[in-house]
C-alpha cells in the first residue's frame, strides 16, 4: 500500500531533536475506533521506537480517552517486548487532553509565538514550560511531524488550512476511515497530504512494516480485523452478485409469463 | 413584539459584526493588523469565541434536564427512558468530575516544590540586583528554609501513606518501577534536609536548595501518578469509559454492517451502464483493499490505486469545489441573517 509505505517512510526517517516534536490529533471517537485506533497505536509505537517525542491532543470531546489509554498500551507492549524500552511522561510523550474551539484552536496554534503560552497545561494541569518535552518548543515551525487521525467530516480539512505559517507547512500524516479515503486522495495527490493510512488496511499495512523492521515485535490485532474486514468485502460482494442474480432471474420469469399471456 | 424586534435586530448586528472581524482578519496583510492594534488582541478574542461556543455544552444539559426532568417528574410516557439517561448522565459526569480532580492533585505537590525552588532564584535575583522593595534577605531565606521544611515533613507523610496503599496491589512491573521512585525520593529528601539554615548564606546554596526540592516534587508527582493509575476513581472512570461509553458506541456503529449487508442483497441493484461501471469499480477497490488479493488477481492493487488517483481525484476535487461553493453560499446567508427565522420579528405570523 504506497500512502502507508510513504508515511512509514516519512516517519523512520525522522531524527530525535532536542528543539522539535511531533504533534498527534487523535480527533476520533467510539464510533471510528475501530479504524482509527490501530491507526493511532502503530504510529504512537513507530515515534516511540525512535524516540521522537510527541504530545497528543483532541479537537473532539469523545477521544480525550484514547490519549491516555492508547500510549498506555503501547508503553506496556513495548516494555513486556524488550526491557531497555523504557518511556518516561513529560519526557517521551505528553498529553494535552481536549482543546475546544477546533479552527479558532488550530489558527491560534498556529500563529502563536510561544506554544508553551498558548497551550499553557498538560492533562494533569503542569505548565508545559516546566515539561522537558516542551522546554525549547516556541512554535510550530519545531513540529517535525503533524499525524491526524479521524471519521468525522470536515475536521480534516481545518488542518490543512489553518496548521501552517508563512514559508511552513509541517509534514502531515493522516489516518482516514475507508469512507473518507476518496477525499483523503485529492489532498495526497496536490501533496498537502504527505502519508495516509486507508482505514485498517492502512493500520495492517503500516503494522506488517514495523514487523519487518523490528522482528521481535508480536502481531497485532490490525492485522486480524484487516482480515475479518477482507472476509466481510467478500461477503458484501457476494451478496450484491446473488441480489443482482435474483433480480435477473425474477425479469426472466416476468418475461416468461408475458409470453405465455400472449400465445 | 417590540422587545423580539429589538432583540433580532441585535443578535444580527452581532453575527454581522462578529462575520466582518474574521473576515478582515483574513485578509488584510499582518502589518495592518498590527497597526489597528487587532493582531495583539486576536488570541483573546478567538479565546472569547471559543468560551462563547463552550457554552453550547451547559445549554445542552440544561435543556436535557429540561426536557427528560419534565418527562420523569410529571411521569409522562417513557419516563423511565428519560429517568435512565438522566442518571447515566449524572453518574458519568460524578466519576469524570472526581477523576479530573483526583488528577490535578497529582501535581499539586510538584507545584508547590516548583514555586519554592522559583522563591529561591528570585531571593538570589533581588539580592543581586539590590531590589530594595522586599522583605530582608535573612528574613526570606529562613522563610524558604522553613517552607522547604515543612514541604518535606508533608511529602515524606504522603509518601508512607502512598506505599501502604499501592505495595498490596500493584502487579510486578510497576512495584519494581515504584521501588525505583521510591529510593530516588529518599536520596533527594536526604540531600536537601543536609542543607541546613546556617549553609544559607551563599547565593549557589540558595539556588541549590531550590534545585533540590524542584527535584524532589518531580520524583514525588511520578509517584502520586502510579497512585492516581491505580486508585479506585481512575479505575471507575476506565470502566465508565472503556467498559461502556467506548464499547457500546462501537456496538452501535457496528450495527450499520448489518444494515449494509442486507442492503446489499435488497437495494444494489445495477439497472443501467452508469450503476454497472460504479458498482465494478466498488468491487475492484474492494477486492484491491483485502489482504488476500492475491487469490484474485496481483494487479488488484494497482488498478485500485489508479482509479483513487486518476478519476476518483478528479470527481472529488469538483464534489469538494462544489460543496465548497455551497459551504460559502450559506455562510453569507448566515452572516447576514438571512437563515435567521428563530429570532426573527415574523415567527409565528
Amino acid at each position: 500500500m504506497k500512502s502507508a509505505s510513504t508515511l512509514f517512510n516519512i516517519i523512520d526517517t525522522l531524527e530525535k531533536k532536542e528543539d522539535q516534536i511531533a504533534l498527534l490529533a487523535l480527533d476520533f471517537g467510539p464510533n471510528t475506533k475501530a479504524e482509527n485506533e490501530p491507526q493511532a497505536e502503530v504510529i504512537i509505537e513507530h515515534l516511540f521506537r525512535k524516540r521522537i517525542p510527541f504530545a497528543l491532543f483532541t479537537l473532539y470531546a469523545p477521544g480525550e480517552g484514547f490519549l491516555k489509554s492508547i500510549p498506555d498500551r503501547v508503553v506496556e507492549r513495548l516494555a513486556q517486548e524488550d526491557s531497555s524500552y523504557q518511556f518516561e511522561y513529560g519526557v517521551d510523550w505528553v498529553n494535552l487532553g481536549y482543546r475546544p474551539g477546533n479552527a479558532l484552536f488550530l489558527q491560534s496554534v498556529a500563529k502563536s509565538k510561544d506554544l508553551r503560552a498558548e497551550l499553557e497545561k498538560d492533562i494533569f494541569g503542569t505548565p508545559l514550560k516546566n515539561t522537558p518535552i516542551f522546554q525549547r518548543i516556541m512554535t510550530i515551525r519545531q513540529v517535525s511531524f503533524l499525524g491526524q487521525f479521524t471519521g468525522l467530516v470536515g475536521v480534516f480539512d481545518s488542518y490543512v488550512q489553518f496548521f501552517q505559517q508563512e514559508g511552513f507547512i509541517p509534514t502531515f500524516g493522516h489516518g482516514c476511515t475507508s469512507i473518507t479515503i476518496p477525499e483523503a486522495y485529492i489532498y495526497l495527490d496536490s501533496g498537502q497530504l504527505n502519508g495516509l493510512l486507508e482505514g485498517i488496511a492502512g493500520a495492517a499495512w503500516y503494522s506488517k512494516l514495523l514487523k519487518d523492521k523490528y522482528p521481535k515485535r508480536p502481531n497485532d490485532k490490525a492485522l486480524v480485523t484487516n482480515t475479518a474486514l477482507g472476509v466481510a468485502h467478500l461477503m458484501i460482494i457476494f451478496l450484491i452478485i446473488i441480489g443482482n442474480l435474483r433480480e435477473v432471474y425474477r425479469w426472466y420469469q416476468r418475461r416468461m409469463v408475458k409470453e405465455g399471456a400472449a400465445i | 413584539m417590540k422587545e423580539q424586534g429589538f432583540r433580532g435586530r441585535l443578535i444580527r448586528l452581532v453575527t454581522f459584526l462578529a462575520g466582518v472581524y474574521f473576515f478582515l482578519e483574513f485578509l488584510l496583510p499582518k502589518s495592518v493588523l498590527e497597526a489597528a492594534g487587532v493582531a495583539d488582541l486576536h488570541d483573546e478574542i478567538s479565546n472569547g469565541f471559543i468560551v462563547v461556543g463552550t457554552m453550547a455544552f451547559g445549554l445542552g444539559i440544561i435543556n436535557l434536564f429540561r426536557v427528560h426532568g419534565t418527562r420523569v417528574v410529571f411521569r409522562r410516557r417513557d419516563w423511565l427512558y428519560s429517568a435512565a439517561l438522566l442518571s447515566g448522565l449524572v453518574l458519568m459526569m460524578t466519576v469524570t468530575g472526581q477523576d479530573w480532580l483526583n488528577s490535578l492533585s497529582v501535581t499539586e505537590r510538584n507545584r508547590e516544590c516548583r514555586h519554592l525552588g522559583k522563591f529561591a532564584e528570585v531571593i538570589v535575583e533581588d539580592s543581586t540586583n539590590g531590589r530594595e522593595d522586599v522583605p530582608p534577605r535573612t528574613y526570606r531565606i529562613n522563610k524558604l528554609h522553613e517552607a522547604v521544611e515543612v514541604t518535606i515533613k508533608n511529602i515524606s507523610l504522603e509518601h508512607e501513606k502512598a506505599i501502604k496503599t499501592l505495595s498490596q496491589s500493584l502487579e510486578e512491573v510497576s512495584l519494581v518501577r515504584l521501588q525505583e521512585l521510591t529510593k530516588e525520593l529518599n536520596e533527594a529528601i536526604l540531600l536537601t534536609d543536609g542543607i541546613t539554615a546556617d549553609d544559607l548564606a551563599a547565593d549557589e546554596q540558595i539556588l541549590l536548595l531550590g534545585r533540590r526540592i524542584t527535584e524532589v516534587g518531580v520524583i514525588f508527582e511520578k509517584i502520586l501518578r502510579i497512585q492516581y493509575e491505580h486508585s479506585t476513581g481512575n479505575k471507575l472512570y476506565l470502566f465508565f469509559f472503556e467498559g461502556l461509553f467506548v464499547s457500546l458506541g462501537s456496538a452501535m456503529f457496528s450495527l450499520l454492517g448489518v444494515y449494509i449487508a442486507s442492503a446489499a442483497y435488497r437495494a444494489f441493484r445495477i439497472r443501467s451502464v452508469e450503476s454497472l461501471l460504479m458498482m465494478l469499480a466498488a468491487v475492484v477497490v474492494m477486492l484491491g483493499q483485502i489482504s488476500f488479493y492475491e487469490y484474485v488477481s496481483e494487479d488488484l492493487p494497482n488498478i485500485r490505486q489508479w482509479l483513487l488517483e486518476v478519476p476518483n481525484t478528479a470527481a472529488f476535487r469538483a464534489i469538494k469545489i462544489g460543496a465548497m461553493i455551497a459551504g460559502l453560499v450559506m455562510a453569507f446567508r448566515m452572516w447576514f441573517s438571512i437563515e435567521s427565522e428563530s429570532f426573527s420579528s415574523r415567527r409565528g405570523q
